[in-house]
């Protein structure tokens, strides 16, 4: 078993009759960069909310992290939640709160005490070479830094998956291809990180194994 | 629970930071209070009133015309006697009769036609406070009529008993007006403290994705809904007081509400506060998957 994740069949239908995704079935193997791909609405962002629980498969069967998604009590959830980063294009920082608030919040989530906290955010904060910004709030800074915060934080509790949703969508090029590069970092230290984008010009630079998605369904390249 | 420092400082962090969220949750309590702060001002000022009124009966216990100079004196011992009277004092018929001609003042010539003083010597007796309730008096009054040597016991039975009333009368209005007010007040506060975190459903939702625990997220929010209630509260308790020191002498109060009322209003804007902002956390948490 060295998949993260595992994708049976899975079909999400919304409430209203909307088929976002069918007949998904792949493994997501264990400390590999990965994309995901395909048009905009072709079932990326269900493809991600499925795997951090933020929605639920409506048929097959999803196994994330040894945990039955179908079957997963709500309890569980945020148990679950804490071994997996996510990332999201606009960010979606915390308002009011400083870069290193930011962390530290998910950092005390986890129950780390307050020196190892201190440490953990010091150590993260160089690795997106934010350390100069760790008293700044989310207003006061560039896109490209409130999105290493972004993935500072995603990482910060050492998750076993880091999903990221066009997390250089608001990006310009040569910032891109940092936080590209920076995800793959993370994936190198053994870190399975799955990257939603529709940057193909990213994706032909970049050798990683691609998920495409079309209209709810999925070609593995 | 290391998270007890953290769970206070988010709450009052919170304040500041939800603004005019936190703002009009503080208002809202605080008018609210002020609203059912007056009814209540009313009500205690004019239980007061009817206390003191209560406090200055005096029970006029008129003497037999049979009984002589010398028998004034046991007498006088036998009605001090009774239980539930305080002071004793003699008023004799010369004293009697003068206090009548004061009383007409310019109407003194009715009593020239008088030849012989008609009034009747009486004692006038003061109660012990235990003794003032209309049940009381009229026993009180009872015993004293039993004394031989009195003819007639009077102490404005009528006006004291009309006193009960307005008592009872007040205390229903007041009780139902205040009702009315708690109850909409608890329903417009637990909706403003509610609109407070709406507005901060986002950050309610990024929490969940971090994968803080439901209490994690909530507790927060329910100091701040505490904060809120005591904050709206006090203020609203200082605009009161505020009200009451300008406006009371016009009308004629004369005491602020006991300790024991206001801090229970304000006990009461902070649990609605308390239990608003959990109720709110819990479904934006919920909502948020």
């Amino acid at each position: 078993m060295s998949d993260i994740a595992t994708f049976q069949q899975v079909q999400k239908r919304y409430a209203r009759g909307v088929l976002a995704l069918q007949d998904v079935s792949l493994g997501v193997p264990k400390g590999e960069f990965n994309f995901l791909t395909g048009p905009s609405g072709a079932g990326k962002t269900t493809f991600l909310r499925l795997l951090f629980g933020e929605e639920r498969p409506t048929g097959g069967e999803l196994v994330v992290l040894g945990h039955d998604m179908r079957r997963l009590r709500s309890r569980k959830l945020p148990g679950l939640r804490r071994r997996i980063g996510v990332i999201f294009q606009n960010f979606r920082l915390l308002s009011g709160r400083t870069v290193e608030e930011n962390l530290d919040v998910a950092l005390r989530v986890r129950g780390l005490d307050r020196e190892q906290r201190r440490q953990r955010v010091a150590a993260i904060l160089r690795i997106v070479e934010l350390t100069h910004r760790s008293g700044a709030y989310p207003e006061e800074l560039s896109g490209g830094e409130q999105q290493r915060v972004a993935i500072a934080r995603a990482i910060s509790g050492d998750p076993e998956l880091l999903l990221a949703d066009e997390p250089t969508g608001n990006l310009d090029p040569e910032l891109s291809l940092k936080i590209m590069n920076l995800l793959r970092q993370i994936a190198a230290r053994g870190t399975t990180v799955l990257v939603a984008t529709h940057d193909y010009a990213m994706v032909r630079r970049i050798q990683a194994r691609v998920i495409h998605i079309e209209k709810g369904r999925v070609v593995v390249k | 629970m290391g998270n007890l420092g953290y769970y206070l400082r988010e709450g009052f962090a919170g304040l500041r930071r939800s603004g005019s969220g936190a703002a009009g949750a503080v208002l809202t309590v605080t008018l609210s209070l002020l609203v059912i702060g007056v009814v209540l001002l009313v009500v205690h000022n004019l239980l007061l009133a009817v206390e003191e009124a209560r406090a200055e009966v005096r029970m006029e216990v008129y003497v037999s015309d049979e009984v002589a100079a010398e028998e004034l004196a046991p007498l006088e011992t036998r009605v001090a006697a009774v239980p539930g009277v305080d002071n004793v004092e003699f008023v004799s018929r010369e004293r009697a009769l003068g206090e009548l001609r004061e009383m007409l003042g310019e109407d003194e010539y009715l009593l020239s036609e008088v030849e012989e003083n008609p009034l009747p010597a009486s004692f006038r007796l003061t109660l012990d406070p235990e003794h003032l309730s209309d049940d009381k008096l009229a026993e009180t009054a009872g015993h004293l009529e039993a004394v031989p040597g009195v003819s007639r016991v009077s102490y404005g039975r009528e006006w004291v008993e009309s006193l009960t009333e307005i008592v009872r009368l007040a205390g229903l209005i007041g009780a139902a007006i205040g009702g009315v007010l708690v109850l909409a007040s608890i329903l417009v506060v637990g909706n403003a403290v509610a609109l407070g975190v709406y507005h901060r459903r986002e950050e309610i939702a990024i929490l969940k994705v971090v994968g803080a625990p439901p209490g994690f997220i909530r507790r927060p929010f329910v100091v701040e809904g505490f904060l809120v209630g005591v904050l709206g509260g006090g203020i609203g308790v200082g605009l009161l007081y505020l009200f009451y020191r300008l406006t009371g002498p016009l009308l004629g109060a004369e005491a602020f509400l006991p300790l024991e009322w206001w801090a229970a209003l304000v006990g009461v804007g902070a649990l609605v506060g308390l239990v608003g902002s959990f109720f709110a956390a819990a479904k934006h948490i919920r909502r948020a998957k």
